[in-house]
């Protein structure tokens, strides 16, 4: 990120979106505490594309809750614009890692329910989410009930349900595209650049796939296991739309996975001498 | 690369998955015939059972000359279409049948009413809420041992004998498995839900009529069932004991003019009408609710 953005009044915007402070917190495990995120400090600035790679269980979903408001750090804090996070919001549209779907809403009501609580008039609620519905190709399935659905529909209803939240300045998704088949998922990358490009919101995007985390994001926190912490960072510097098959491209990602080999490695060793 | 999904949607720029037609045309047909041909089997053996009954039961009342305390089911008929088509318009000493019949069904309503709107809300509420679950279990579980029907002694102490003492103990005996369901419901909600609906703008009064409570029906069903046909049996006991009308007051009436024929047609109107109020409460509910979104 080379010039801190600039908003409409003209001023450089110096509060960064999200600012994370000596982040610390574990989770009840099998005999004992198991210490899931440790001393993470991370700084996001507007309109930042941040993607989080890292392997399984080493905190990145803990993490995002953490951000959602749904999950109080034992220790540190995170501070949204500023401020410490009390709670959930819709000032941030969220992807669970499951898609978390009211089971008794139709898909185009499921949609429509950030809209509901917000009183967006119900006409409007219902153009927007029937527009986003077309967009993730699921306009034609508009009435059906979650059940009806395949699991790669599902996930597109839940990424639908929080891209209709327009309140929403921070995006925060995990893992959004996983269950989607490879055609679906390459046009809603694209959908999703293309969006950000023109919209600038600042989008945290966690994914276990590293070829769609370089495709993505502007950097790319690698986070290392036990206890789950910063890894590396990588900048990407490439203009968009990127092109896969570049060679910078290939070289990224190779160096990201052998990272992530290290790290995971290390991490085994670590549990056999204490083992 | 970019494909720009933006404005103009080009048709088939994502792939849609599903190709929707209608079934072929012999298939379709073998599912209606096959299904035609399973249910003409079920209600030809249905109807065999009752009629196998009906006959015992009218060979017993004639071969043992029993008639004066088993009536034929023939003469129960006949009763039952009498009294519904008013030839006699008094039930014995009393008023006519439907008078009884709507006095057992407002109270019905008034009891069972009064529990749900209660005990639903109430279990929500204790379900999600640790403080007072902690406060309000103790008293919940010492009174709920207590059968219904050893509480109409007390509602006639309190209430003397009548309507408010027979609603009372319907109340009591309606409260506990809606309470209990809707808690244990409310306590098995898939936390991701709740935090689906917090994050998506619900919270308090709108978190819980939004999701907690959608969320709930299946388990708010089986107790509005489970309420209904212990109200129902109650309003029954209740009358016998502390009122003078209704069904329950219909069959003491009927004992005490040693009239066989009328204790049982008054005990086939509390069947059907037990059976009605089911299917128009809870049923009526289910086709609302889990009947349209849960898998088939
Ligand atoms: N609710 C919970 N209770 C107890 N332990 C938990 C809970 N959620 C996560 N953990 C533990 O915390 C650690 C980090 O979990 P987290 O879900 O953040 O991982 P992740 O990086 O998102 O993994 P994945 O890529 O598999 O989704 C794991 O070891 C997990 O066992
Ligand atoms: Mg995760």
């Amino acid at each position: 990120m080379g010039q801190p953005p600039i908003n409409s009044t003209g001023e450089a915007r110096t509060i960064p979106v999200i600012e994370a402070r000596g982040v610390d917190h574990y989770y009840e495990g099998q005999g004992g505490w198991n210490h899931a995120l440790s001393n993470l400090n991370l700084t996001i600035p507007h309109e930042e594309f941040l993607c989080i790679v890292g392997p399984s269980g080493c905190g990145k979903s803990t993490f995002l809750k953490i951000v959602m408001g749904l999950l109080k750090p034992m220790r540190g804090q995170v501070l949204l614009e500023g401020k410490p996070i009390e709670g959930p919001g819709t000032d941030r549209g969220v992807v669970f890692q499951e898609p978390a779907l009211f089971a008794w809403r139709t898909v185009i009501e499921n949609v429509e329910f950030g809209l509901q609580m917000q009183k967006v008039p119900k006409a409007e609620a219902r153009r927007r989410a029937q527009e986003v519905l077309d967009v993730v190709g699921l306009g034609h399935v508009t009435d059906l009930y979650p059940y009806q659905l395949s699991g790669g529909m599902r996930a597109r209803v839940a990424v639908a349900r929080a891209w209709a939240l327009r309140s929403a300045n921070l995006l925060l998704m995990d893992e959004p595209f996983a269950a989607i088949d490879a055609i679906n998922r390459m046009a809603l990358q694209d959908y999703l650049v293309d969006t950000w490009m023109k919209d600038r919101r600042t989008v945290i995007y966690i994914t276990h796939d590293i070829d769609e985390a370089v495709y993505l994001g502007d950097r790319i926190l690698l986070m290392r296991p036990s206890p789950g912490r910063i890894g590396r960072f990588f900048e990407v510097n490439a203009p968009r739309p990127r092109d896969r098959s570049s060679a910078e491209f290939a070289e990224l990602k190779g160096l990201i996975t052998e990272e992530m080999h290290r790290f995971s490695s290390e991490n085994t060793s670590i549990q056999e001498d204490a083992a | 690369m970019i494909i720009n999904t933006e404005s103009s949607l080009p048709p088939g720029t994502i792939q849609t998955g599903a190709g929707y037609s209608n079934p072929p045309m012999a298939f379709s047909d073998y599912e209606r015939s096959k299904k035609r041909k399973e249910q003409f089997r079920r209600i030809r053996r249905g109807a065999t059972g009752v009629i196998v009954v009906l006959l015992l039961w009218h060979v017993m009342a004639v071969a043992y000359n029993l008639q004066l305390i088993l009536p034929t089911p023939i003469s129960v008929i006949q009763r039952i279409y009498g009294m519904l088509t008013l030839d006699n318009t008094r039930w014995l000493y009393g008023p006519n049948v439907y008078v009884h019949l709507l006095e057992s069904l407002r109270r019905l309503l008034l009891g069972f009413g009064l529990a749900a709107i209660l005990a639903i809300p109430f279990g929500l509420l204790v379900g999600r809420i640790r403080t007072l679950r902690e406060y309000v279990e103790p008293i919940i579980k010492s009174i709920y041992p207590i059968p219904g029907i050893a509480w109409i002694p007390l509602a006639i102490l309190w209430f003397g004998l009548g309507d408010t003492a027979v609603v009372f103990v319907v109340f009591m005996t309606a409260f506990f498995p809606m309470f209990f369901n809707a808690e244990a419901g409310a306590r098995q909600i898939n936390p991701l839900l709740v935090d689906a609906g917090r994050c998506f703008g619900a919270k308090g009064l709108s978190l819980f009529y939004r999701v907690i409570l959608p969320a709930t029906v299946p388990y708010i069903t089986t107790g509005l069932r489970i309420s209904l046909g212990g109200a129902w049996k109650m309003i029954v006991a209740g009358e016998m004991l502390a009122s003078s009308q209704g069904v329950g007051f219909m069959l003491m009436e009927a004992r005490f003019q040693f009239r066989a024929v009328d204790l049982m047609t008054a005990m086939i109107l509390i069947s059907i009408i037990g059976y009605l109020t089911e299917y128009l409460i809870v049923r009526l509910v289910e086709k609302r609710t889990t009947e349209k979104w849960e898998v088939r």
